[in-house]
């Protein structure tokens, strides 16, 4: 019965080097590809900038929106991610957007908003930044 | 460390593209994250949520992932009446809708503390950091898919672009320079807080007060981001 | 007969080219305009899983090593005859599978570097890799063992077969060795084992290998079946999906062990292998029947009421929706129920065994893909959602596998010595 052993013997070796390569050999190369994973994640820049840094700025605007009924909205939310104007400093890089689908995407008459909400065509189709102002977010009272 | 990088072309320079050997250079992961050890999670108060989708276009555009592919690291579920319609690009279904019951729901990935992507990952390409953050090592990942199949939540998905598999991260990269996720940011009505599990802290006096809800509790996932009044049907 | 061959060769490698030709269209689609899904590897709105991964699993299911190496460990003698037949077979599927998953996964390049060194033992895929690979390794090994002597009795032919005789039998190494006149004892006993015709140490050394490849091969099946029962998907979650897998694996394996015997004797006008097909009859009925009790039963019991509402919806949807048909008109119907009665009440004559056989092959392989489709449908984000039909790229990769692995079972058959080897 040599040879059996001979076989069973490589096969039980074969098997041993699979669970030596799966538990001892490649935890340290996890280790590593994490380290690099973790390092990659880090390195990546931040797109939306926060309204503390638009304040620095604008902060006759953010006096207005914190006292208003937009208090609560960030910049960004209306105006986009803000990194490029918060390097260059012009006008134009930077999301000023004044439709009435803007506004609408959050105020527009559906099922389940608790915000105050109007139907399509409250104001007869004129630009809502006519009679409110976007940012202390007042109801004119007529 | 320039000789692991002479050592390292050398070796992989006749070698297929794509091919990379990681030699371990004796670095932990201790050395690498930094900060504080804190648990973060997320609480979604569902009646605030009000559609908007302005969180699904902020997370495209932090997270480099194609604005007109409809995958998304977040997304809304809108419910109305009995239809089920869902956001996952800039165009918003919601509001051609005529319904007269409805409410939505964000979802995102949970970064579950037993987390099945991690565990069915065959290269090991999904890890938790030590805040419990679940991050995708895009380098391994031969996007086998197994992730997607095994995710209770459907949170993940296939790159278009990098044909790797990719979720949200709570904007891991955001937090370490003290941000806010960009979901969070944005959201206008204040429906997703986001913060560590200690005491004072916004999400931890949330969870505290209110009568929060997980999805898929019976799935064992222990998910990390809570959500205030849910409705039953989003479970199925 | 010259033009049939002529013709299948043709068609076979034509086949093939254009599955080459797909597997990289699918990777690198040109833009089209069309409604065609765009590529189908979707998540958010689609199936992550899809032909490719069915496919893969139907050629590596086809659990012909198992069925050889029970043979030879167990003594079946009628198997014996047709144990070259089984383990090549066996490994052309494996080599072809694999193959196949290849170009599933998104970023195949890696993969050499993603296996090497990131291991996850708690990923079952992982282990299924790990297990695929070893049973290859014994399957080549013990299969080199089966065509050693009559590798030896084919190099002394002229021309290509002798070539090949020489090489594969590592006769070449022999030769050298007793031309070289070395002292060793050891090493003139080698060359003296390489070029010998005596099979005493090879029929031992492979009931051996049998063992440990049998023991590798159910393994190597049960794990894929957990790979699918390990989650939380109602329909696959399930103790019994790795013994099914298993009973599928063996049906199958008889199944194209039969149509495999049955068209190499008609193409080589010789009888001797058709003395294994009532053993292979026998083994195919009996894992048939259990299992249609296995379907039968896991119909019932997933889709309980009381059990679990979610695996009830994903039953249904199996059973009496959008799969519907697929399910019960050709899984079960005439996949299992009619290829029962055939081969209990006639199975004695070969046309019906042949017609049975290919009747459970096509049962089998709607069998995998229903199993994945279905399967994952109920976890869409965007709700259930109908069956989609293979996209072009995709049939042209499945044609062109499936061709793969017939044109290579025929280059094997001109090439290697597959007749039943006589104790001389």
């Amino acid at each position: 019965m040599r040879i059996s052993t001979a076989v069973f013997s490589i096969a039980i070796l074969i098997y041993a080097a699979v669970l030596v390569y799966t538990f001892i050999i490649s935890p340290y190369i996890k280790e590593e590809s994490i380290v690099l994973a973790i390092e990659e994640e880090m390195g990546k820049e931040p797109v939306h900038v926060q309204s503390e840094v638009c304040k620095q700025c604008h902060l006759e605007v953010f006096t207005n929106l914190s006292l208003g009924n937009h208090s609560g909205v960030e910049c960004a939310a209306c105006h986009g991610t803000g990194k490029e104007h918060a390097k260059l400093r012009t006008a134009g890089s930077i999301v000023v957007e004044d439709t009435r689908d803007a506004c609408m995407i959050c105020h527009k008459k559906i099922a389940g908003r608790n915000i105050p909400t109007v139907e399509e065509n409250h104001g007869s189709g004129v630009r809502c930044s006519y009679c409110h102002d976007p940012h202390s977010a007042n109801v004119p009272s007529e | 460390m320039h000789r692991r990088e002479f050592l390292k072309s050398v070796i992989t320079l006749p070698f297929i593209p794509g091919f990379r050997i990681v030699i371990p250079s004796g670095r932990s992961r201790e050395m690498v994250e930094t900060g504080p050890a804190k648990k973060y999670a997320m609480v979604i108060d569902v009646d605030k949520c009000i559609g908007c989708g302005k969180c699904v276009i902020a997370c495209k555009t932090e997270n480099h992932v194609p604005m007109e592919a409809p995958v998304s690291r977040t997304w809304i579920e809108g419910y109305l009446d009995d239809k089920k319609l869902v956001m996952n690009t800039d165009e918003n279904p919601f509001l051609k809708s005529k319904a007269s019951k409805g409410f939505f729901v964000p979802k995102l990935c949970n970064h579950c503390a037993n987390a099945p992507c991690v565990n069915v990952c065959p290269v090991y390409a999904r890890f938790h950091t030590k805040e419990g953050i679940v991050l995708v090592d895009k380098e391994t990942c031969i996007g086998c898919k197994y992730c997607i199949t095994a995710c209770p939540y459907g949170a993940t998905f296939v790159h278009p672009e990098e044909k790797v598999t990719d979720k949200c991260t709570f904007c891991y990269h955001r937090l370490r320079k003290g941000l806010l996720p960009a979901c969070v940011v944005v959201c206008p009505t204040g429906a997703r807080k986001f913060g560590p599990l200690e005491e004072g802290s916004e999400v931890y006096d949330l969870i505290k007060k209110n009568r929060t809800t997980v999805l898929k509790p019976e799935a064992g996932t222990y998910p990390r981001v809570f959500y205030i009044n849910l409705d039953t049907v989003v479970e199925l | 007969m010259r033009t049939i061959e002529t013709v299948f060769v043709s068609l076979t490698l034509a086949l093939t080219a254009l599955g080459f030709v797909g597997a990289y269209l699918m990777h690198f689609p040109p833009p089209l305009s069309v409604e065609l899904p765009v590529e189908p590897y979707e998540s958010a709105f689609g199936v992550p899983w899809r032909y490719l991964v069915a496919l893969y699993v139907f050629l590596v299911l086809l659990g012909t090593a198992a069925i050889a190496s029970a043979g030879e460990v167990l003594h079946i003698k009628e198997i014996e005859v047709i144990v070259k037949d089984a383990v090549v077979i066996a490994i052309l599927s494996i080599i072809v599978g694999l193959i196949t998953i290849a170009f599933d996964l998104e970023r195949i390049e890696r993969a050499g570097y993603a296996t090497l060194g990131h291991a996850n033992p708690t990923s079952v895929m992982y282990w299924m890799i790990m297990f695929y690979i070893l049973e290859l390794i014994f399957l080549i090994v013990e299969s080199w063992f089966y065509f050693r002597s009559d590798l030896v009795k084919q190099s002394e032919l002229k021309g290509v077969k002798g070539a090949v005789g020489k090489i594969l039998s590592l006769r070449f190494i022999g030769d050298y060795i007793q031309n070289r006149y070395f002292t060793s004892s050891a090493l003139n006993k080698l060359a003296k084992y390489l070029t010998t015709r005596d099979k005493s140490i090879d029929s031992e050394v492979a009931r051996s290998i049998g063992i440990v490849a049998l023991i590798t091969a159910v393994l190597a099946y049960s794990n894929l079946g957990a790979l699918f029962a390990a989650s939380y998907i109602p329909l696959w979650h399930d103790a019994i999906t790795p013994i099914y897998f298993v009973v599928t694996a063996i049906f199958g394996g008889a199944a194209i062990l039969v149509i495999a015997t049955i068209v190499t004797s008609w193409a080589t006008s010789s009888k001797e292998k058709l003395s294994a097909l009532p053993v292979l009859r026998k083994i195919l009925s009996v894992s048939l029947a259990i299992a249609l009790l296995f379907t039968a039963w896991r119909a019932v019991i997933v889709g309980y009421p009381g059990v679990n509402n979610f695996a009830a919806i994903s039953v249904a949807n199996l059973m009496f929706g959008s799969y519907a048909l697929n399910f019960w008109i050709v899984e079960v119907l005439l996949g299992m129920v009619i290829p029962i009665f055939l081969l209990l009440l006639r199975g004695n004559s070969i046309k019906v065994l042949l017609t049975s056989s290919v009747l459970v092959i096509a049962g089998v392989f709607t069998y995998r893909f229903d199993f994945i489709f279905a399967g994952q449908v109920v976890k869409n984000i965007s709700g259930l959602s109908l069956p989609t039909p293979p996209h072009p790229f995709e049939l042209m990769f499945i044609l062109g596998a499936l061709a793969l692995v017939t044109f290579a079972y025929y280059a094997v058959y001109k090439l290697l010595p597959m007749e039943v080897e006589h104790a001389s």
